[in-house]
């Protein structure tokens, strides 16, 4: 954005011509292996969101895009204006931001305990096992949590029971509902998201462990001052980026769990635009409702991009 | 030979404990689908089977493995992932190592950055980028699923990430020889940065392998849907008076055991290549490769 | 900065020049018809008029269509068919000369529609003919997508489909836009009414009788409850299997039997049903009648007691239905077909009819007649000769008498498929009990498997007319079938026969929804809204959430919320259509 002028400056003392041709010279093999990328990204991206504009239209498959008539800001005021508007966008807000923190410091932990582990087998057996849910659709697994979390005889509240605590209503109270939901997407995704951490204490030069050992550091010392700094670039780059997501709850999960009984608490934007959407393809709702998802995550990510220059002088892309 | 403090040895027997009992958590659900495709059809159905099979019997899986479509479905999901795994990471090595320089040597480093975080958040929807696809000549080919998702923006960022933190000495080391930048790439980033590289080709495996929608959307016939559009088609619930009910065919309705045995061959082949690629997660090999 | 003010422009303009050329193709691409080339001469008469009952064809003529489908077990074709090439199509290209080809094969009903509309913005060519359901058929027609119908219905339809049009008029009203009619309607066979599935067994046990009434019922689910009616000295039973979290209407594992109890009044998930004429002849919506707040009132009562399943406000109607079919469960609502599944595993149930509620009253749902329509592409120039195959399905349900009867259908779609003959004798199973070859059976070495049919694009159901069977092949399971209809009926068991009786019997007492229009224009933009305070409250209600007068409240919501509105537009399209 500010390169140019950047670029700029530091080149003023040649002449213009020769600038630019000493800057292809250098560069070129830099362009050529983003050419790809670049063009994919233009043909199958940038021309697709030209489509954007059909979320300020009410979109009728026989008009066309183009001819459908515009209807200005009406799919956003919708919304805004219905009734339970803000109370969706409050339970997505804190759903999604219940979710980032929980996949943020979790699989973090869980690879720093697994980095522990001194057994080989073990370590690659308990890797692998607690990689298996990821793969598991909501679908599948919606049906599963109503039977483990049944008030009649679930596994759950059998275990609970013998602590003496009374069954829970895990799905069917607002409250332990986002309790649910959290727990359970940290569980499904903790060992996928673990996969990244994993890889950059693996890519750490066992040098600097050596250097540690020489100087004394015990074992905490050596995660303190060895494994942590070496996972928290990835680490910044993972929240930065998860922050875009500030407004997915996660669809599939809540629409599998989720029933009216919980509705003031559970309920979020994804969901409500899909019921919207059974009343007739609401393209243009979505649309609009996608975007307006898409420009809060952006600015999410310029804020906290911003933040980690300014205060870990870190830039993540 | 190395000294462990007390409390060290009692985290690790926690530690152990701890692991072993998340590992097992993990695993029940699979176990659970496991149990019910190697059940009777009437267990199934009155869902009363946990983790060991009721009425034991094989059949699923004989049905399972005997049906064309979801072999075909199989072998379309695996060259799927073969294909777009290979396209999407040569793209995105590619684009992250010429985003991984520092703004002073590669100035519009920037732009590039940006134009691709925008793509990372922002979409057409489903009709304008169908009709790109459609324009463009990729229906009901293989190439539908792996073009359109060939530019992964959050594995190229990953990956930015992983180079930038690769020694500089490497780099300058390259050039010295006289390497230019593509070799630099191929011969000294990737082969020194395979803990990344292997997560980067996991997740993009993963993706492919997870993805249902596009094949619904490009496809036009069933027969070349990869396996996540089929296994879509066998999970979604369906509301049986809408579509009509047959009452010879009721007896094959619900055929729970049969989903669950193709669910479980499904999740098979992406379960096995992990341990695969883990090798590559072992420690020191960045430093070994630099020595070498 | 300079530079970069240019390289934006460049950008844009790229941008436009993509877009314009992806925009042209669009109009172009798949533009040409297949069909196109096979227009049948329009001088000389179809071959349907001249000869109904063995018309060919002859060049054969083109037809594309696109259809959901998906596999649901393993015996669905023989070996090296597939729903694209099977003994059907290749029967409508030999004796017809009807060729049949997929522009695409989807699985299910949402991907089906999704296909739909994104060919319909990709401006590419739709199938020649193909199903849909009301609203996307009313955008069709706005679009300009499909042709009338009017002359060809005149010309070509059988006389008995007629008979079926007249009999039930509104079928048609969603399809019929300036007096101009666009669609046929596929039916469905109105066989699938709710009866009550009771644990007989259960009722031994205990020494109860069957309940007839609500309080009845009452006592019953009480018994089933607390008494252990399983005998195993566990208290692990309750009295009913129920899903509430999409309203009490479900497709199984449903309520409507006890809402009718208290009323003619049907809520449902849907905006659009159930509306029906109070005595003023106006369209009222049911979910906001009182009856409805007196079912509440039980269900809170029975909830609050531990008689029905604490989690029926959480399950989908599949889900509810496992505690049924695990054996947890004494009773359970659905359709006469649920001994077949979910509930084919427990022995002890059997059906019995609806309780009656205070004043005598009792009533199911009656669902919506309608699947879906067959709509033709208005550049399809054949329609004859889809007329000419439909009416060869139809006939084959209304039987030999019909004009259009096939004789190749009379026992069955096709020998060694779904029926074999053997020394004269016609066999529907159990073929090795009867003397017939193994190299007979439609799978050679297994006895247990015949081979059904998907149609390609309608289900040739007449609503209501299986129901006489149901009597014949319980009184006699070898009677000979005298039609379509008979034959799928005669492949039931007998406890879903006895069930498929029982829903007869009750057959006078149904409540029917008399609002088929497209949805309305509040219908769209609230509906989500209103639906969601219905399940809201009604939950709220039973659980105990909410004091059972807390109806009122969601009455007086609703209505202000857009219920007035879309009650006033409701019966501005009843008015249209009656007058």
């Amino acid at each position: 954005m500010s390169n140019p002028t950047v670029a700029a400056d530091t080149l003023k003392r040649q002449p213009k011509r020769s600038r630019f041709k000493s800057y292809i010279r250098k560069t070129w093999p830099l362009h050529v292996l983003l050419l790809p990328a670049v063009v994919i990204a233009f043909i199958y991206n940038y021309i697709p969101i030209m489509g954007i504009v059909i979320a300020f239209k009410d979109y009728k498959p026989w008009l066309g895009l183009g001819g459908s008539p515009w209807v200005g800001l009406d799919h956003f005021r919708y919304l805004f204006e219905y009734p339970d508007g803000m109370q969706i966008i409050r339970n997505t807000l804190i759903i999604a931001f219940a979710k980032i923190v929980t996949q943020m410091f979790i699989p973090v932990i869980f690879a720093l305990l697994l980095n522990e582990i001194r057994i080989k087998w073990f370590k690659r057996t308990a890797q692998t096992f607690v990689y298996l849910p990821h793969f598991l659709s909501w679908v599948i697994l919606g049906g599963i949590f109503v039977d483990i979390l049944s008030i009649r005889g679930g596994i759950v509240n059998r275990f609970l029971g013998m602590f003496g605590i009374d069954p829970i209503s895990f799905l069917s109270n607002g409250d332990w509902f986002r309790v649910t939901v959290v727990v359970s997407d940290a569980w499904k995704d903790f060992g996928f998201s673990a996969i990244i951490f994993l890889a950059a204490i693996a890519a750490t030069s066992p040098s600097l462990y050596e250097a540690a050992e020489i100087d004394g550091a015990n074992r905490w010392q050596q995660v303190i001052h060895v494994t942590l700094p070496a996972i928290t670039p990835i680490f910044i780059v993972v929240a930065t980026l998860s922050l875009g997501r500030v407004l997915d709850a996660g669809f599939d999960q809540i629409f599998n769990l989720y029933n009216p009984l919980v509705y003031n608490k559970g309920d979020i934007i994804d969901t409500f635009v899909y019921r919207v959407g059974l009343l007739g393809s609401q393209y243009s709702f979505a649309t609009a409702i996608g975007f307006f998802k898409s420009i809060i995550g952006f600015i999410m990510i310029v804020i906290s991009y911003r933040l980690a220059y300014k205060l870990a002088n870190y830039r993540i892309f | 030979m190395r000294y462990y403090s007390n409390t060290y040895k009692v985290f690790q027997v926690f530690n152990y404990i701890f692991i072993g009992l998340l590992s097992l958590a993990c695993i029940m659900p699979l176990v659970h689908i496991l149990a019910v495709s190697l059940s009777s059809r009437d267990a199934a159905t009155a869902n009363i089977v946990n983790f060991i099979p009721i009425d034991f019997t094989l059949a699923a899986y004989k049905e399972t493995l005997g049906n064309d479509n979801f072999l075909r479905a199989l072998w379309i999901g695996v060259q799927r992932t073969v294909l777009g795994t290979v396209l999407s990471i040569g793209i995105t090595m590619m684009a992250a190592y010429s985003l991984s320089k520092e703004n002073y040597r590669f100035r519009g480093r920037n732009i590039y950055s940006w134009y691709f975080i925008v793509i990372m958040l922002f979409n057409g929807g489903l009709i304008p980028t169908y009709l790109v696809v459609s324009n463009t000549g990729l229906m009901d080919t293989i190439w539908a699923l792996v073009v359109p998702t060939a530019v992964n923006v959050w594995n190229m960022i990953l990956m930015l990430n992983f180079f930038r933190n690769l020694p500089p000495e490497l780099e300058e080391a390259a050039l010295i020889d006289g390497a230019g930048h593509f070799r630099t790439l191929f011969s000294i980033f990737i082969p020194v940065s395979m803990p990344s590289v292997a997560t980067i080709l996991l997740f993009t495996m993963v993706m492919h392998w997870n993805s249902w929608f596009d094949g619904i959307i490009y496809m036009t016939k069933i027969q070349d849907y990869p396996l996540a559009s089929f296994l879509h088609t066998i999970v979604v619930k369906e509301n049986f008076s809408e579509v009509g009910v047959d009452l010879a065919a009721l007896n094959q309705i619900s055929n729970r055991t049969v989903k669950s045995s193709q669910i479980f061959i499904g999740a098979l082949p992406i379960l096995l290549v992990y341990p695969f690629l883990q090798k590559y997660f072992v420690k020191g090999i960045v430093m070994g490769s630099v020595k070498g | 900065m300079k530079r970069t003010v240019k390289g934006t422009k460049t950008v844009v303009a790229a941008l436009a020049v993509a877009l314009a050329v992806t925009g042209c193709a669009g109009g172009t691409n798949n533009a040409g018809n297949e069909s196109a080339s096979n227009q049948g001469d329009a001088t000389t008469e179809s071959p349907v008029l001249t000869n109904p009952k063995d018309f060919k064809f002859d060049p054969p003529v083109n037809v594309s269509t696109g259809i959901r489908w998906s596999a649901q077990g393993e015996n669905e074709f023989k070996e090296g068919e597939t729903i694209e090439d099977n003994f059907h199509t290749r029967w409508m290209r030999d004796s017809m000369g009807i060729n049949l080809s997929f522009d695409f094969v989807v699985p299910n009903l949402e991907d089906y529609e999704t296909k739909l509309r994104l060919m319909m913005a990709g401006n590419q060519k739709l199938p020649d003919v193909f199903t849909s359901k009301v609203e996307m058929v009313s955008d069709m027609i706005s679009a300009d997508k499909i042709q009338p119908l009017d002359e060809y219905i005149d010309q070509y339809l059988s006389d008995n489909l007629k008979a079926i049009y007249e009999k039930y008029p509104d079928v048609l009203y969603p399809v019929t836009r300036d007096g101009k009619i666009y669609g046929l309607p596929n039916l469905y066979a109105m066989d699938e009414g709710t009866v009550m599935w009771v644990r007989e067994d259960w009722l031994q046990n205990l020494n109860l009788e069957a309940p007839t009434t609500i309080d009845e019922l009452t006592e019953v689910l009480r018994a089933f409850t607390e008494d252990d009616p399983d005998g195993n000295n566990q208290d692990d039973t309750l009295g009913m299997a129920v899903s509430l979290k999409e309203g009490p209407y479900n497709w199984m594992s449903t309520a409507d039997g006890l809402v009718g109890a208290f009323g003619n009044h049907m809520p449902s998930k849907y905006i659009w049903e159930y509306w029906n004429p109070d005595e003023n002849g106006e369209l009222v919506y049911n979910a906001i009648q009182p009856s409805v707040k007196q079912f509440l009132a039980q269900m809170r009562d029975w909830m609050s007691k531990g008689y029905i399943d604490p989690e029926a406000g959480i399950k989908d109607a599949g889900k509810a239905s496992e505690i049924a079919a695990s054996g947890q469960a004494g009773i359970i609502f659905g359709p006469p077909w649920m001994d077949g599944y979910p509930l084919g595993g427990v022995e002890g149930f059997k059906a019995y009819p609806l309780p009656s509620g205070p004043d005598g009253q009792q009533a199911r749902a009656e669902k919506t007649m309608v699947r879906d329509y067959l709509i033709f592409n208005k550049d399809f120039k054949n329609v004859d000769a889809i007329f000419g195959y439909i009416n060869k399905i139809y006939a084959a349900y209304f039987g030999e008498e019909d004009p259009h009867f096939d004789e190749s259908l009379r026992h069955g779609w096709m020998e060694g498929y779904d029926y074999v003959t053997h020394e004269g004798k016609v066999y529907r199973s159990n073929f090795a009990e009867h003397g017939v070859p193994s190299e007979k059976w439609p799978k050679p070495g297994d006895d247990t498997v015949t081979y059904g049919l998907t149609l390609p694009f309608l289900n040739g159901i007449v609503p209501f007319q299986s129901d006489a069977a149901f009597q014949k092949f319980l009184d006699n399971p070898d009677a000979e079938p005298a039609n379509m209809a008979e034959i799928s009926v005669s492949k039931a068991k007998p406890r879903m026969l006895e069930a498929g009786l029982v829903r007869i019997s009750q057959n006078e007492n149904t409540i029917v929804n008399y609002f088929n229009g497209p949805p309305t224009k509040t219908m769209v933009s609230k509906g989500e809204l209103l639906i969601k305070l219905m399940t809201e409250s009604y939950l709220k209600i039973i659980y105990g959430n909410e004091p059972i007068d807390y109806f009122d409240t969601f009455v007086q919501e609703w209505k202000k919320n857009g219920g007035d509105e879309i009650t006033k537009e409701v019966n501005e399209w009843y008015k249209s259509v009656t007058q």
